[in-house]
């Protein structure tokens, strides 16, 4: 649990040509304890990149992040961050993987093992736990990774496109595990993404960013659990068509007007 | 017959024929480097005569006399003739390998480290890898004489260059993912260099190690040509002085089979090692014997 504060929030990159970017530019958001946020954007509107900065990876340029009041100074295991690319370490086992985070903040064995066993369980991998990642599909290790991120107890969960190379179906069973998770651990979630039909489907809140600017913040405030069939409520709908013209998509929208 | 057994029947049978052309070319070419020494002498005087010569390097002991102080030329007296001189050979070589070793990986990773240690080490350690290492032996002999530490030093110089050279190349090509993965979990600087860069950078850094162990051998014989009193290489250089082409042969094959020694103890290491890796990613070091 986290409440996190963005104030005039800006991010300058030098690109090797020497010119300036502004990857994000005078962000404010608040973000309420246990909020599902998912920033949604057009590649390259600096959704990627304020989530980093909310992980510490990234230095900021101007302005004020907290997380409970407190600045963030560098990363930490109570930020944890599920990225795109595979990032679980292919010379460790699936479970020394899970432990890792505790393994270096010196938990001792027996209780790191413990619970790294029970986060295994709850995503749906108990089976696998002294396998090599190279005998799991991609699915498997994105479960792996949000195992591992929630060995640490994080407080905040940052998630970067996670599922975006997975099929539709692995996508909407890790759907159910995040959501699992969320409803048991209650972390404050960023989840980034460029899918509208899974943003509609985890969050509390949409966000929508373009040219490193905040240009909608939509509550979505369907019924939970969500399926399929939830997408094709009129209040979805509504959602959808809004979030696919930010998107740049409007010649999608109309036309499917026409033909309704 | 399987595939595997045809195989190594067909590397096997290429072995046997160069055997069979070096005693075709002993009969062929019958000259003499000087009077009674064959220039390419046959296998029936590898194994007899010359073994039975390797006697004049035991230097006596263990109830077998050196031919020096009157002893015969028995196998016994040639084969730990053999043996203490590439004792002394094996020693000068291992010091100098993990000593160059360990210095090429921690100059190559305080490349990586931090600004400061990049400052310190980066321009000075890629001048120092230029220098041709031959060319240093002179130098080595006066400052350090005909010394273990000379020898030792001279191998690790060889050894580290290439080390460090393959540990700065590997570390760069590590995924950026798996370092900030490591930081976002909490991992300290120290943690991430021996969790994730070290097991990281090893597959790459076998071909470095197989250059570096070959860099190894031909150093130390190297050094040892200068002079030394025991070794492996001094027996090259004593009978180089005497025509005696048979010595020299069979010095170079008995060193043949310590460096296929090493690198076999050495593939079977980093095959335990690599047991994470995909199949087929494994053993890149010989990929004939994957086929």
């Amino acid at each position: 649990m986290a409440h996190i504060r963005m104030d005039h929030v800006r991010q300058v990159f030098r690109r090797s040509s020497g010119d300036l970017v502004q990857a994000v530019s005078d962000v404010n958001l608040n973000i309420a304890n246990s909020e599902f946020v998912c920033l949604i954007g057009p590649s390259g509107c600096g959704k990627t990149t304020l989530l980093q900065i909310v992980a510490g990876l990234l230095p900021l340029s101007e302005g004020e992040i907290t997380v409970n009041g407190k600045e963030i100074k560098g990363p930490s295991p109570q930020r944890g961050l599920v990225f795109q690319r595979d990032s679980v370490f292919p010379w460790m086992r699936v479970i020394d993987n899970v432990a890792y985070g505790l393994t270096c903040r010196g938990v001792q064995k027996a209780e790191r093992l413990e619970t790294a066993r029970k986060c295994l369980q709850q995503v749906g991998l108990s089976h696998v736990e002294h396998s090599w990642p190279r005998e799991l599909s991609g699915g498997m290790l994105k479960r792996v990774a949000i195992a591992t991120v929630f060995a640490n107890s994080p407080r905040v969960l940052l998630m970067d496109e996670p599922f975006g190379a997975l099929d539709y179906v692995t996508k909407l069973h890790l759907h159910q595990v995040v959501l699992n998770l969320w409803g048991q651990y209650q972390p404050t979630v960023l989840f980034v993404t460029h899918d509208v039909d899974e943003a509609m489907l985890l969050a509390d809140r949409i966000i929508v960013m373009k040219e490193g600017r905040i240009v909608d913040d939509r509550r979505i405030q369907l019924e939970r659990p969500r399926t399929v069939e939830s997408l094709a409520l009129p209040e979805a709908v509504a959602h959808k068509e809004v979030l696919l013209r930010h998107l740049g998509l409007d010649a999608l929208v109309d036309a499917a007007r026409t033909l309704q | 017959m399987s595939r595997t057994a045809i195989h190594r029947l067909t590397s096997i049978g290429a072995l046997v024929f160069l055997a069979i052309l070096w005693q075709v070319a002993s009969i062929v070419y019958p000259y003499e480097s000087v009077p009674g020494e064959p220039m390419v002498p046959g296998w029936q005087t590898v194994f007899t005569k010359t073994y039975l010569s390797l006697a004049d390097y035991w230097a006596g002991g263990l109830g077998v006399k050196a031919v020096s102080e009157g002893g015969q030329r028995t196998y016994a007296a040639a084969t730990l003739g053999i043996l203490s001189n590439s004792w002394d050979t094996s020693l000068r070589l291992f010091a100098g390998l993990v000593l160059g070793m360990a210095v090429g990986l921690i100059l190559g990773l305080a490349v990586s480290w931090s600004r400061w240690t990049r400052r310190l080490v980066a321009l000075p350690a890629q001048i120092l890898r230029t220098f041709p290492l031959m060319a240093l032996i002179p130098m080595f002999q006066l400052w350090f004489g005909l010394t273990f530490i000379g020898m030792m030093l001279f191998v690790a110089l060889g050894v580290g260059v290439i080390f460090f050279t393959g540990v700065v190349n590997a570390v760069g090509n590590v995924p950026d993912v798996y370092v900030d993965y490591a930081r976002t979990q909490g991992a300290t600087r120290f943690q991430i260099y021996r969790t994730v860069i070290l097991p990281a950078i090893f597959p790459e850094l076998r071909s470095s190690i197989l250059l570096g162990l070959g860099a190894a051998w031909a150093a130390v014989v190297a050094s040892e040509f200068l002079g030394a009193q025991t070794g492996m290489g001094q027996i090259i250089v004593y009978s180089q002085v005497f025509g005696y082409v048979d010595r020299m042969f069979l010095v170079a094959l008995i060193l043949l089979v310590y460096s296929a020694i090493t690198f076999a103890v050495f593939e079977w290491a980093s095959r335990r090692l690599t047991e994470w890796m995909p199949q087929g990613a494994r053993g890149g070091a010989v990929p004939a014997a994957a086929h």
